[in-house]
């Protein structure tokens, strides 16, 4: 097992949720939660970092920019490097999850 | 179309981190905080309900802020690694379009920085490098000195002195050269080695590359019969076998047992290295102050200075002379560095032949940086329209430093190269002609980081100005619609030829001295015809050979059958060739004997055949020449001088002449014993030490004839020679069958014809001319290459001028005369700066010059008067183009 994969998970969500366009840090948490629901409540101490090490990672990039509110928003988008990282990303996460799944599904059956 | 490079488009700009982080918090808090309100929450709870979603909100911040951080910093560098790259990439396109200048320039580099590095690496070799022993700076020679000569060899006695008395020294070893007939299979071979106490390798501290050294036991009375060999005797003659320890070899037809090897530093100390066998006295040599023949070395303590040192040794040395007042008349010691010592004769040169190639570099940084200013002129516009354009200063002097460095790293690359080759060949000529320490020099460590200082320096040094230059005065360039270039002149560039003017007429003259040096001295008759001869060295052992009839027969059945040998028309045997050897001196006595015995003249004492005057060459100059009955032992005692010791008996005692008839008394090797001999001829004098020395003193033996002592002395060595009627070297199996008719076993060496000595001898003298020659040479030229590049750059920009001023009625003459004035002036200004320089050469080279003083006045005008001339020349080439544009083409442009 890939040792960074739970890890990973919260990148992976950052990253699927970004790739539907460019978006502040409030309307990534925004976006998580409603999809996921409380289950993938993600609080604001992990959200930042992870933004952050993604734009360090050059997976992200950032802009400031004018919010809907008319305020001045740090604007999140995905690399050329975060876009692919999406799709092999997702990919992963299916495979594990999946895993995860039989192995659940198995100690209910022991 | 102006090329330039991409400037990147625009960049996130760095924001602070600690204002980023907050600015989007504050945001997020905001949102949260309404939304909460919405949902039914009071403003105060809403507002710590949105903090605390971030849990510790001053952790979460600084950790945002680090990764905030280092992010900024990534992005930095991958910025400016791209602008490294986009400047790398446009520099070679640039360099790549002007083929001609990049070759030039690199080329120029090359030689500059190769040859300061090669050089660099031998002053490094020999100069500054501590010698490869433990507290190797702390090694010293101690010499004793008589009536001026400040070099000499001591005593047993002063040796055991200073051995146990001098408290300022750690170790004091004495040594004695010797040679070795080692018999091991195959050819018989003669190894030069020494007899060393077994102190010597605790002087010459180096461990063993295999078995050990000697034990003090093995030095005590009578030595032992074991030996330690030599690196390079190890490696030649048994293949490195570390088995050879322990096992017997045959020296000198005595068996001995081998005990060790010396490591290879060994063979950077003076001379004999190839084998050592311990040296021992007998109890009685203790208070024998008298024969001189032991060579000191010692290491002082590391808490004794070299005064300190010095002072004890004159202290116990004015204690021997209170005990033996009589062996010490006029006697003294001298004690001085090894490491000094074993460069004394080559460290000038080296100093020399270093600031030559010092000059060399600075002149080919001086014309790259005249030759990058014309481009940087060149390159004018292309810089306006960038600055014009949004260009950064700071990027475009960066875009220009890029391309001189890149420059100087090909050159110095390119440098490296030749500076490898040359160290080769340096080290070639060292080891054959045993500069010491030279043969170890390599490219090493400290050259390496030498030549990329340097290639680093030279690319700032001439990349700066220009880009510099390049980026002044704007509007200027733009306004002169790409014209390029200032008019008038161009101070900094004329600066820079004055410069290399200078220091090439510094390489010339001193070039000029050691060609006319050279000169002279090859002039110098040698007094005796090197053509046709053939000569080789043997000596016979002790063992079998001690009486001296014995060597007498054995040295008359070799010059028989050399004699006899077809193709021979003369041989002889001479105990030392010339320029094969210094020999030796002793003091002879003028009849009557009452003289001052302290001013006795002391000539050179050899052992000859009769045929040594006919074989050699030599002139005869007054009396009669040696004859087969003086060498029988019922035959009156006769000897010959040379001129030089006529001139000194007379000058001795006026009384004395002719010195043809009169008699002398040689050291028999007692103070009782007395024996006549009458001086029958005089023989010209010879160039024996080598052409730069003046004749010495000489005293000819018949070789049956010498004094008791003379033959254990000499090792029972003389030279042979033969003087053939066709090739000397078809003579060579002449001189071996004439050995081996004697004793198959005894080895024949140092066999080369003696026209080969001679070239030998004067070897480093005409490698020394050729160096500063080529150096003149590269001086000379790239001093013709500077002076062209500024006179054709400013006709280049005075065209129009020239033109209007022909139209006006100007003849090409005056044209002409305008432009040689400009390159004139320059060349006068750096002739009157290069007198500085090439005085000082001169006077570096002092001690290289024979006969030619440093201001000598021919070498000083040929060196100038070549030089203007190459100026004139370089300055008349681009006049001369600049008469061929017609006045109405110069005025459209």
């Amino acid at each position: 097992m890939k040792s960074d994969h739970l890890h990973g998970t919260l990148d992976v969500l950052i990253l699927t949720a970004l790739g539907r366009g460019p978006m502040h840090g409030f309307g990534v948490g925004k976006w998580l939660e409603e999809k996921g629901g409380a289950e993938l409540r993600v609080d604001e101490g992990s959200l930042y970092p992870a933004l952050y090490r993604l734009e360090r990672k050059g997976l992200l990039e950032a802009e400031w920019g004018t919010s809907e509110n008319n305020r001045r928003a740090k604007y999140y988008r995905l690399t050329r490097e975060g876009e692919r990282r999406v799709a092999t990303g997702t990919a992963g996460w299916n495979a594990f999850s999946a895993a995860v799944g039989r192995v659940l599904a198995a100690g209910q059956e022991g | 179309m102006v090329e330039m490079p991409s400037e990147r488009r625009s960049r996130p700009p760095v924001e602070n981190a600690r204002r980023e982080v907050a600015d989007e918090f504050a945001f997020h808090l905001e949102l949260r905080t309404r939304e909460l309100i919405e949902e039914g929450l009071s403003p105060t709870e809403a507002r710590a309900e949105a903090r605390r979603g971030f849990g510790d909100m001053a952790e979460v911040e600084a950790r945002c802020r680090r990764l905030a951080a280092k992010r900024d910093g990534a992005r930095r560098r991958r910025r400016w690694f791209g602008d490294v790259r986009r400047d790398l990439v446009f520099g070679v396109r640039q360099l790549r379009r002007t083929p001609v200048l990049t070759a030039a320039v690199v080329a120029t580099l090359a030689l500059g920085i190769g040859g300061v590095t090669a050089l660099f690496s031998v002053v490094d070799a020999t100069l500054l490098r501590p010698l490869p022993f433990a507290g190797g700076e702390r090694i010293v020679v101690i010499y004793e000195t008589w009536r001026g000569f400040d070099r000499g060899r001591a005593s047993p006695g002063h040796f055991l002195t200073y051995a146990t008395e001098a408290g300022t020294l750690e170790a004091v070893a004495a040594y004695d050269e010797a040679s070795f007939n080692l018999d091991h299979g195959g050819d018989p071979e003669r190894l030069l080695g020494a007899e060393v106490t077994p102190s010597y390798f605790q002087v010459l501290d180096a461990p063993p590359a295999a078995g050990r050294y000697f034990t003090e036991d093995e030095g005590e009375w009578p030595a032992a019969q074991v030996a330690v060999l030599g690196w390079t005797t190890w490696q030649a003659r048994f293949g490195g076998d570390r088995d050879v320890v322990g096992s017997t070899i045959r020296l000198n037809q005595q068996t001995y047992t081998v005990v060790g090897v010396t490591p290879r530093e060994f063979t950077q100390v003076p001379g004999q290295d190839q084998l050592f066998v311990p040296a021992a006295f007998e109890p009685s040599e203790a208070e024998n102050f008298g024969s001189h023949g032991l060579r000191l070395l010692a290491r002082h303590r590391s808490d004794a200075t070299l005064d300190a040192v010095r002072a004890e040794l004159e202290r116990l040395t004015l204690g021997i002379a209170e005990r033996a007042p009589q062996a010490m008349a006029d006697r003294g010691v001298h004690a001085a560095p090894l490491s000094a010592e074993l460069v004394r004769n080559t460290r000038a040169l080296v100093l020399a032949m270093f600031a030559a190639v010092a000059f060399v570099l600075v002149m080919a940084v001086v014309n790259v940086a005249s030759l990058l200013l014309a481009r940087s002129a060149a390159r004018r516009s292309e810089v306006a329209v960038r600055v014009a354009l949004g260009g950064s200063r700071r990027r475009i002097v960066g875009q220009l430093l890029t391309e001189s460095l890149l420059l100087a790293v090909i050159g110095g690359a390119a440098g490296l190269a030749v500076a490898h080759a040359g160290v080769g060949a340096l080290r070639g000529l060292a080891v054959a002609q045993g500069v010491p320490r030279l043969a170890a020099v390599t490219l090493n460590g400290p050259a390496v980081l030498f030549a990329v200082a340097l290639t680093v320096l030279a690319g700032l040094a001439f990349g700066l100005a220009p880009a510099l230059r390049s980026t002044r005065n704007l509007q200027g360039a733009l306004r002169e619609g790409g014209r390029g270039g200032t008019p008038g002149r161009d101070r900094v560039r004329s600066g820079l030829v004055v410069v290399e003017v200078a220091c090439a007429l510094t390489l010339l003259v001193a070039s000029a001295l050691l060609v006319r040096s050279s000169a002279r001295l090859s002039n110098v008759p040698p007094g005796f015809v090197a053509d046709d001869v053939m000569t080789a060295h043997v000596s016979l052992p002790a063992a079998g050979y001690e009486s001296p009839e014995a060597v007498n027969a054995a040295f008359g059945t070799m010059l028989e059958h050399l004699e006899a040998a077809p193709g021979v028309r003369s041989a002889a045997l001479l105990s030392h060739i010339p320029l094969t050897g210094v020999g030796f001196d002793s003091g002879i006595y003028p009849e009557p004997i009452d003289y001052d015995l302290s001013t006795i003249p002391s000539p050179h004492q050899r052992a000859v055949s009769p045929g040594f005057l006919d074989t050699f060459g030599m002139e005869l100059k007054a009396g009669r020449a040696l004859t087969e009955s003086d060498l029988r032992a019922q035959a009156p005692h006769v000897v010959l001088v040379n001129e030089e010791l006529a001139r000194r008996l007379t000058a001795f005692d006026p009384a004395f002449q002719p010195v043809v008839g009169r008699r002398i008394a040689a050291w028999e090797g007692s103070p009782d014993v007395v024996v006549w001999r009458e001086i029958v001829g005089v023989v010209g004098d010879t160039r024996s030490q080598g052409a730069a020395e003046p004749p010495v003193p000489e005293l000819f033996f018949p070789y049956t004839r010498v004094p008791s002592w003379y033959w254990s002395t000499v090792q029972r060595t003389v030279g042979l020679a033969v003087r053939a009627e066709g090739n000397p070297l078809d003579q060579v199996a002449t001189l071996r069958a004439a050995v081996a008719e004697v004793d198959p076993g005894l080895p024949l060496y140092s066999v080369e014809p003696m026209a080969a000595v001679v070239r030998r001898a004067s070897a480093t003298r005409r490698l020394t001319v050729t160096l500063f020659a080529l150096f003149g040479g590269v001086a000379l030229v790239l001093a013709v290459v500077g002076i062209y590049g500024v006179v054709a750059f400013v006709v280049g920009e005075r065209r129009r001028e020239f033109g209007v001023r022909q139209a006006l009625g100007a003849t090409g003459g005056d044209v002409v005369r305008l432009v040689l004035r400009q390159g004139a002036r320059l060349t006068v200004l750096g002739l009157v700066a290069g007198t500085l320089g090439a005085w000082g050469a001169g006077r570096l080279l002092t001690s290289l010059l024979e006969g030619v003083a440093p201001t000598d006045p021919v070498a000083w005008a040929a060196g100038a008067g070549l030089l203007t001339a190459a100026a004139l020349a370089a300055s008349a080439v681009p006049a001369v183009r600049a008469l061929r544009v017609p006045p109405t083409q110069a005025l459209r442009e």
